[in-house]
């Protein structure tokens, strides 16, 4: 679904991304660790065009995709769930999925309308449709934020450290609907400091330092890696 | 309750010219311009963050599109003010690839320069009259009894269009794209909002709206001059009415110019004076009162509120 090739960038002096290559397939989900500063939310802005690569190519299901604006990406299928939700302070809950809807997956207004009830009864919303974006807590505004990457029928969904500020058990809860999201046509990259909540999820993990890929294994051999290990997860038990 | 009371008052309007007199109608016409153009500065600055002070070129190029298309084409002016509105839309279209590439105030001051440009071109235009102007060719096809309940009637219809066009605007998913990029241009851009077709969108329409007000305008003046037309007055006053209303609200553009007018007609005896009571009410407002006088009510409302809970 997902050909990343040679992908690179240089803010000045400082590499941030150097040379990532990565491929992730349809129904499968990549999880993305590294220390802070590794370059991932860099990453992500690279795949979702926020910020122009200097070199590297992007394809998404056979298409190249590297020179598109970040809304024609959209379009194209890659949804991105920011690590602080994003809403908008004057639209309804049930407003921000008919716009993602129309905007995003280009779909009629019916169907968006169809679309959007499904996806406030699958992500719990319902209840708070008609709320404005400005007044959810933070639990709902982090489902507000996968529902509205949702609404845009991706075939790639980015997951920017959504377990931000959330319980262990709120964790777990994310973990599930991770694996729920798993369809055929579906590809997920998933960027988390837990490293627990990547290795139930993910297939593979992809481990970032200073901007270059040092390993990508299934989670049992990352976690397992001495380099990872040293890198990171003493980190974590740190925190 | 609302339906029948704002029928009610759309009938009254209507029917004003049967019984006010000359100088009633002349007002209210100058009322329902300002409204329609602060409805339509509104668009672009109150829900898509797009502030232009260069509007008075709108008002212009519909002002001198009208004189020109009932003089060289010989057009009705009953067909030529919309007509106005449309070349002015399609001029506006012309310059955003340039503008377009300005941001903030950088567009609003850009825009100013523009509106300063095509005045000096008109008044180098001999075709235009120059710096003396010229009359209005077409004023023979209304009778001469009908010319200020006919200015007045479509000074009506203009604003009571640009609302409506505005309120259904806000309404469609068009409505939902606008608000998302004022809210958030990243998090709209991230669920594929096209943020310049949108603010292309509301730019071209508001300054068609400008322009068949500026058409209105000087249909009922009869005579157009660079000097006039292109007057940054004419801004001034729309956005001050805007701010004092509300910006981003459908009811901004009435209380403001409700306002504006009260102020102006009530301090007539004493000079410029209402000049100084129109600046300190926009700093007020501004300080105390930043969502503009359409706020008023939710504050009402929002305290209501919090005694319930």
């Amino acid at each position: 679904m997902l050909e990343v090739t040679g992908l690179s960038k240089s803010f000045g002096a400082l590499t941030v991304v150097d040379d990532v290559s990565v491929t992730v397939k349809g129904g499968e989900a990549l999880g993305v660790m590294g220390p802070n500063g590794a370059g991932k939310s860099t990453f992500f802005d690279l795949l979702t065009g926020v910020t122009p690569s200097d070199a590297g190519r992007v394809m998404l299901d056979g298409e190249d995709i590297s020179a598109l604006s970040v809304e024609a990406r959209v379009v194209a299928g890659i949804a991105r769930a920011f690590q602080i939700p994003k809403q908008f302070a004057s639209l309804t809950v049930r407003e921000h999925l008919h716009l993602a809807a129309t905007a995003g997956a280009r779909v009629s207004a019916s169907e968006a309308r169809r679309l959007t009830e499904e996806l406030l009864d699958r992500t719990g919303l319902s209840a708070l449709a008609d709320t404005p974006g400005g007044k959810l807590r933070l639990l709902d505004r982090k489902r507000l934020e996968f529902a509205k990457a949702l609404a845009t029928q991706p075939k790639l969904v980015l997951l920017d450290e959504i377990s931000g500020g959330l319980t262990e058990s709120e964790v777990h809860a994310l973990v599930d609907i991770v694996r729920a999201l798993k369809t055929p046509d579906l590809a997920i990259i998933w960027i988390e400091h837990i490293a627990h909540a990547l290795s139930e999820s993910c297939d593979r993990i992809m481990m970032l330092n200073l901007g270059q890929k040092v390993i990508e294994d299934t989670p049992s051999v990352v976690t397992a890696d001495p380099q990872v290990r040293a890198l990171y997860l003493g980190e974590a038990t740190d925190a | 309750m609302m339906r029948i009371l704002l029928a009610l008052a759309t009938a009254a309007l209507i029917a004003l010219p049967f019984f006010a007199d000359r100088g009633t109608m002349f007002l209210a016409m100058e009322i329902l311009v300002i409204i329609a153009l602060a409805q339509a500065w509104n668009l672009p600055a109150g829900y898509g963050g797009l502030l232009s002070l260069g509007h008075h070129g709108f008002i212009g190029l519909g002002g001198y599109a009208l004189y020109v298309l009932s003089r060289d084409l010989g057009l009705h002016v009953l067909v030529a003010i919309p007509a106005a509105g449309i070349v002015t839309g399609l001029l506006a279209l012309a310059i955003t690839p340039v503008l377009f590439r300005l941001r903030a105030v950088y567009f609003a001051v850009g825009m100013w320069v523009v509106a300063e440009i095509i005045r000096i071109l008109v008044m180098r235009s001999d075709w235009l009259g120059g710096a003396s102007g010229m009359p209005l060719a077409g004023a023979r096809d209304i009778p001469r009894a009908w010319m200020l309940p006919t200015a007045y009637w479509l000074a009506l219809a203009t604003a009571l269009g640009a609302t409506v066009l505005v309120w259904g605007l806000m309404r469609s998913d068009f409505g939902l794209r606008l608000k998302a990029l004022r809210d958030d241009e990243i998090a709209a851009r991230s669920i594929g909002v096209a943020p310049n077709r949108v603010r292309l969108t509301v730019f071209v329409l508001s300054a068609a709206m400008t322009g068949m007000a500026g058409a209105v305008s000087y249909f009922s003046a009869l005579f157009i001059t660079p000097l006039g037309a292109f007057d940054i007055g004419w801004v001034v006053i729309i956005v001050f009415v805007t701010i004092i209303g509300g910006m981003g609200r459908l009811s901004g553009p009435f209380l403001g110019a409700a306002l504006y007018f009260i102020l102006r007609e009530g301090l007539a005896d004493f000079g410029n004076w209402y000049l100084i009571a129109l600046g300190t009410s926009a700093v007020l407002a501004m300080l105390v009162l930043p969502g503009g006088l359409a706020s008023l009510g939710d504050r009402f409302n929002f305290s209501k509120t919090k005694e319930q809970s």
